[in-house]
């Protein structure tokens, strides 16, 4: 995900805009699928003791 | 069997990627300082903390569990010269929490008064503003182009437009001016006339969609847990609130253009410190929106009314490695002095103070490790922020004030406290800073739960004050004091039809320093700096060439201005009697 990140930044500074389209897509498609995985997770219940 | 001259693919093709990176990354580096030597300054001045001469007593309420978010986020603070004799007043937000808010008790904020002997008055109840709502921040701007400035408050559940009366006191217009509608959870907001009708138009950023009886329970799910411990529950998790802008329709009322503007926020995020800024020089306004937890927006205008959002095309939308930052204050400066206004954001801890390189363009590039922020401000969660010239040297400093949002952390022995020390690095001259916290005297080494900070020339002597809003307790004035004599300039300028000239740029020369700022409503955390501005000079005793770019279009040049004075600039007349570019007092009513 990180390197999709990158390497779009890196494409744009370098005028190859389509490469740096096709990046940030790649980028988009994890950090969605990322953040659902997040929301799952971060909705359950806390322990109930406190360790 | 292989060869041994066959070699194998895979190295070869390391080989050709790591040659197209590196080539990929010289091209990244253009647009970027030339690398040179940091320059260490002389003495430095000595940050001291002066609240208790000033007299300035206020308390903002809190309750110590901070059982749920909407307690953590109040705390924004505005320089206003609310009755314009040139004197920097002050006015502190302040906000209940959701026992005294749910049993109909209400918060204090509060105006001082300047009264140009390095004191201050409360005059809060004759100025009418003690009661706006739970505030969470204040703007300033000038809605009716009247020449007296308005405050703009940002509230749990609405926002509140003060109409400056002239005449010491304020009244709520936010009826009459068409924004009563807006009832949601504001926190940013920011005047700007972003289509250059001449009137200032108004973008507030709102937080999350939030009930306070149906509240998310303390520690109920892993949402509000940190490291462990059960805290109070968000942003993850929260729904967020759209965003909204008003065009001020030249009447004193404006009309919700959002979403035909483009900027109403679809994605409902949680929207925190809002900026229009020319970042790209062009005379058109960007507007600049920091989002708690997610990307940042950066709207582009096209100067008829309408944005696209480039946050993360111009690489201000997350931090680079990808992610997704708690992006809470905003400070815009041009540190480097390459002409553009760069922009630093604070956030929570484990991530950094992000620094934000103005390539020009509408380029930025993360600068946040090699400029030596990133690694001192890991371990705190910052809110307000500022470039300021803290020496006086013509290059912009960097302060921040911090402070958590879980008092539980203290209780939990996990190495983070509660209460956090505030920050100033010192631009070094060639892209970097040095943290001088310990260098620069005691005060702001004291840990306290930071949230708003304004900077500005409090007492009009050349020496920019920073005020500081807690959570907790009082507030604090820092005045750098001490260090070299060096010289300055402010300036207060005044549009033809703006009268505060909003957005209006100025390149000042002065030998081989070479500055530039901008007029600016809101920026820090939910906070208003000085809208006057102010350039260190360093040794040189007069700005030889000082350029300004109105809002209208138009521009002028003015030339020789002796240093180590403020001087009042009209658009179209030059330099003139401040008392010209100043509405006359109206008499109490």
């Amino acid at each position: 995900m990180i390197a999709h990140f990158r390497l779009s930044g890196l494409y744009r500074r370098a005028g190859r805009t389509a490469d740096a389209a096709r990046e940030m897509e790649a980028f988009r498609h994890y950090q969605e699928l990322k953040d659902k995985l997040s929301k799952v997770f971060k909705g359950r219940t806390a322990p109930a003791k406190q360790p | 069997m292989k060869s041994k001259t066959q070699s194998s693919p895979v190295p070869g093709l390391l080989a050709v990627l790591a040659f197209g990176l590196a080539g990929l990354c010289l091209h990244a580096q253009r647009g970027g300082p030339a690398v040179t030597s940091p320059q260490e300054p002389g003495p430095l001045p000595r940050l001291a903390d002066i609240t208790a001469s000033t007299k300035l007593r206020f308390n903002h309420l809190a309750s110590p569990d901070k059982k749920y978010i909407v307690e953590s986020m109040s705390g924004g603070v505005a320089l206003i010269d609310y009755d314009r004799d040139g004197w920097p007043d002050i006015y502190f937000t302040n906000a209940p929490d959701v026992g005294m808010q749910l049993a109909g008790k209400k918060a204090r904020s509060a105006l001082f008064h300047n009264n140009r002997d390095r004191t201050f008055t409360d005059v809060t109840d004759k100025a009418g503003v003690a009661y706006p709502c739970w505030a969470n921040g204040a703007v300033v701007g000038d809605y009716n182009n009247d020449g007296w400035p308005d405050l703009f408050v940002t509230c749990f559940g609405g926002v509140v437009l003060y109409r400056n009366n002239g005449d010491g006191s304020f009244a709520s217009v936010t009826r009459e001016a068409g924004l009563a509608g807006d009832t949601m959870w504001a926190m940013g907001a920011a005047f700007g006339d972003y289509d250059g009708d001449g009137f200032q138009d108004l973008f507030v950023s709102h937080y999350a969609a939030y009930d306070l009886h149906d509240l998310p329970a303390f520690g109920s799910t892993l949402n509000c847990v940190y490291h462990t411990i059960k805290v109070q529950c968000g942003p993850a998790g929260l729904k967020g609130s759209p965003d909204s802008l008003y065009h001020n329709n030249g009447d004193g009322t404006y009309t919700d253009v959002s979403k035909a503007a483009g900027v109403e926020d679809t994605k409902n995020l949680l929207g925190l410190t809002a900026v229009w800024s020319d970042l790209d020089n062009d005379g058109k306004l960007e507007l600049f929106v920091a989002n708690d937890g997610a990307q940042n927006y950066l709207y582009r205008s096209d100067g008829k009314g309408h944005f696209r959002e480039i946050g993360l095309e111009s690489d201000v939308a997350l931090d680079e490695n990808g992610n997704a930052l708690a992006n809470m204050g905003v400070a815009a400066g041009d540190y480097l002095h390459n002409g553009y206004p760069s922009i630093a954001i604070t956030h929570f801890s484990e991530q950094y103070l992000q620094v934000l390189r103005n390539d020009g363009g509408l380029r930025f590039t993360d600068v946040s490790n090699i400029s030596n922020i990133a690694r001192a401000t890991t371990h705190v969660v910052g809110w307000g922020d500022a470039f300021f010239d803290f020496d006086n040297d013509g290059w912009l400093d960097l302060i921040a004030v911090n402070g958590h949002v879980y008092p539980q952390v203290d209780e939990a022995n996990i190495g983070i406290n509660y209460r956090e020390p505030g920050q100033l690095f010192l631009n070094l001259r060639n892209g970097t800073f040095r943290d001088v916290s310990g260098q620069v005297g005691p005060a702001l080494k004291v840990p306290r739960v930071g949230r708003g900070l304004a900077a500005g020339d409090l007492f009009n002597d050349g020496v920019l004050e920073v005020v500081v809003e807690n959570l907790e307790g009082q507030p604090v004035i820092f005045r750098p004091e001490g260090g070299p004599p060096h010289h300055w300039i402010t300036l207060e300028l005044a549009g033809a039809r703006d009268k505060l000239a909003l957005n209006a740029r100025v390149k000042i020369t002065a030998g081989d320093l070479i500055q530039t700022d901008e007029v600016r409503s809101s920026g820090s955390y939910l906070s208003q700096n000085d809208l006057r501005l102010h350039f260190g000079l360093a040794a040189h005793r007069r700005a030889d060439k000082v350029e300004i770019f109105w809002r209208s279009g138009a521009s002028e040049t003015l030339t020789g201005l002796d240093a180590d004075h403020a001087y009042c600039i009209k658009e179209g007349s030059g330099v003139v009697p401040c008392g010209s570019i100043r509405p006359a007092r109206v008499s109490p009513r």
